[in-house]
């Protein structure tokens, strides 16, 4: 309830003012205030056109290349039925005998359609002038199916270095593999000439593999996990004890490959940053700003101080003494005050990432990218004593000052490079050092840029729609 | 138009529009213009922003004169709090109250982050020490307006100051003042309590007259 001096001051300094000297602030202020706020504008915006830009050309290439896909839809589903009918009409008249059949134990049939014309018959020559014999009249005996295929331009089977499938089974297997092609593009005698194991995907029965990317396998989703050291700093002095700054960041990602090697990864992660910083110093006991606290104690509101790294939070303690002894004037305390300061972030990063396999089941990569992180939670913890010519005093929580974060969001800039081992066809686990740089765009409060920096050790999982 | 048909028209006017009316529409109409002028500072527009402040820079400055304990540092906390107020511009949300009570919550915890930064905020229990202080000066007494209060408030010690300002004059609660100081509860109701009692002591008798 307000009594009559506070309604009476209230009601006096509230009510409209006229214009005059003691209550006008002069030209100057405005002038030497002005700059400020109009340099920072454009350099945030300067900023934030950089980045959106890069953000949209990722966008527009991941688009581009998503369009460009859905030109060339998947062939449809075809059943083995359909495979089992095409593969027959193809091979009309020839009658597929297993090696044993054709004495060749270890030579393969041709997966192929081979040559449907009738066999050609042995005529009698109209002529006896063998010289002049032409090629097609000359006799020759019936031929099995090897000498056939040699008549078709195919190499010897022995001198293939390709092998293919032995029999009906194995050849409709092979081609429901391959179903992401469609029967009719794919090549008659060649069903798989390139093969590159990096990007090997689909391995045909006797194949070693074959390259294929098509927006089936593209993707790929990975869980992360990176305990980080990391440092805030800014152009004001920070040293009230020594900070030991640990994070923690946990996240899931995707990856879209744009291009053989190249890699565009989204993800979200949560990044908690924790400073503790220990204080310990000695001050002049100030027995003017002691004041009665209730209870027959006395309190004393001690200036000791600690911030954290993180952000501008200025914490004091209050000492409370239980007898009402009085400490004399100028008396030495001395504090150990420990302030812990935890921030929770939103991290959302784009990363551009350069996949090369070592032709095994390594694969090293590296890239990076723009993020933004948003102030999630915030905790302050705190402790400490006072010691009183070595007596512990007794202390209540120390209060923290609400100023602002300096630290509240903040742009970042990622860069990683790593080994990843595939220990399954679409499993893979992966380790790289990864290191982070945030800045503010813009002056904080107190004028100044923070800038974070972390390094660390991310281990990971990821797995591949192959 | 005869001087009796316009002073028809003038009457018809406001008959129809009502005297209240009239002063609704023309509140709507500065209201609208403050909204233009907030728009155009958010893009940087230099004229408007001088408008802006040409248009609070009494109110403003004068918040800065209760907090400060001189001129100077009032100058110093106004050119802050108009840093702090301009850029956050973006941040003002005109469905949520007036920009005359946002630009002041602004600069006021503009002022307590310079106190904080410039001074350690302390608070002062010996009274005896700042009673002089107030004797010095007893031209304060003989005409009682703004200007004399704010200079009695300046002549406050720093703590009382502050606490006063908040509680009284921002309208602040006790628990919100001690989180905003880092003090505790009870400090800021004994802080407002003896600058209430040193302000009492110079006004008593003129406010039981």
């Amino acid at each position: 309830m307000k009594d009559r001096l506070e309604i009476f001051f209230r009601k006096k300094l509230t009510e409209p003012q006229k214009k005059e000297a003691w209550n006008t602030p002069s030209d100057e202020i405005w002038e030497m205030a002005r700059p400020h706020f109009e340099v920072k504008r454009k350099r945030r915006r300067r900023i934030f056109i950089g980045l959106f830009l890069l953000l949209f050309a990722g966008i527009g290439t991941v688009g581009w290349l998503l369009l460009n896909d859905a030109e060339n839809p998947p062939a449809a589903e075809v059943s083995k039925n359909e495979i089992r009918k095409d593969i027959a009409s193809r091979d009309q008249g020839i009658k597929h005998m297993s090696p044993s059949e054709r004495g060749l134990e270890d030579e393969m049939v041709m997966e192929s359609p081979i040559p449907t014309q009738p066999m050609p018959v042995p005529q009698p020559a109209p002529h006896s002038v063998p010289a002049l014999k032409s090629h097609a009249d000359r006799s020759r005996p019936i031929v099995e199916m090897p000498v056939f295929a040699k008549q078709a331009g195919v190499a010897p089977y022995s001198q293939q270095q390709q092998r293919f499938a032995t029999n009906m089974e194995e050849r409709i297997e092979h081609r429901a593999a391959l179903k992401k092609n469609s029967l009719e593009s794919l090549p008659p005698l060649q069903p798989v000439l390139e093969v590159q194991p990096e990007t090997a995907t689909i391995a045909g029965p006797g194949l070693p593999a074959v390259k294929h990317i098509s927006p089936d396998n593209r993707f790929a989703v990975r869980v992360f996990n990176v305990p980080l050291v990391t440092a805030f700093s800014s152009a004001q002095d920070m040293n009230f004890g020594n900070p030991v700054n640990v994070s923690h960041s946990f996240g899931v990602g995707a990856e879209y490959a744009i291009h053989k090697h190249w890699w565009l990864g989204l993800g979200v992660s949560v990044l908690h940053l924790n400073s503790r910083i220990t204080y310990s110093g000695s001050q002049n006991y100030d027995a003017t700003t002691e004041y009665y606290f209730g209870g027959g104690m006395m309190a004393n509101d001690v200036s000791f101080q600690t911030t954290s790294s993180l952000g501008e939070r200025f914490l004091t303690a209050t000492v409370l003494r239980s007898n009402m002894e009085p400490i004399p004037q100028g008396t030495q305390l001395e504090a150990r005050l420990t302030s812990g300061h935890r921030l929770t972030y939103f991290n959302l990063p784009v990363v551009m990432l350069y996949r090369r396999n070592l032709g095994g089941k390594f694969s090293v990569f590296g890239g990076g990218g723009p993020g933004f992180n948003w102030l999630l939670a915030e905790r302050l913890e705190k402790t400490g004593k006072v010691l009183h010519q070595d007596k512990p005093m007794e202390v209540i929580a120390m209060n923290a000052s609400s100023g602002h974060i300096e630290t509240k969001n903040w742009w970042s800039v990622d860069a990683k490079a790593g080994l990843e081992y595939r220990f399954r066809q679409d499993v893979s686990v992966y380790s790289s050092f990864r290191f982070k740089y945030g800045f503010t765009p813009f002056l904080s409060a107190d004028d100044i840029y923070v800038k974070y920096r972390e390094a660390g050790i991310a281990l990971g999982l990821r797995y591949a729609f192959y | 138009m005869s001087i009796c048909t316009e002073r028809k028209r003038k009457a018809y006017i406001a008959f129809h529009r009502g005297y209240l009316g009239y002063q609704q529409t023309n509140t709507r109409r500065l209201e609208k213009r403050e909204k233009v002028l907030i728009k155009k500072c958010r893009k940087g527009d230099a004229v408007a922003q001088r408008a802006l402040y040409l248009r609070y820079r009494v109110r403003w400055y004068m918040t800065c004169l209760r907090y400060a304990p001189n001129k100077p540092d009032a100058d110093d906390m106004l050119q802050e709090g108009l840093i702090n107020i301009f850029n956050s511009l973006g941040q003002f949300d005109p469905d949520k109250g007036s920009f005359g009570a946002w630009s002041n919550r602004v600069l006021v915890n503009a002022i307590l982050q310079y106190i904080r930064k410039w001074k350690r905020l302390r608070v002062v229990d010996d009274l005896e020490a700042y009673i002089h202080t107030l004797a010095e000066d007893e031209v304060c007494f003989a005409r009682l307006g703004a200007e004399e209060l704010t200079k009695m408030i300046q002549k406050l010690p720093e703590g009382y100051r502050i606490v006063f300002n908040l509680y009284v004059i921002e309208g602040y609660k006790h628990h919100e003042i001690a989180q905003m100081l880092g003090i505790s509860e009870s400090t800021s109701k004994t802080q407002l309590f003896k600058a209430k009692r040193m302000l009492r002591m110079k006004l008593g008798s003129i406010l039981q007259q």
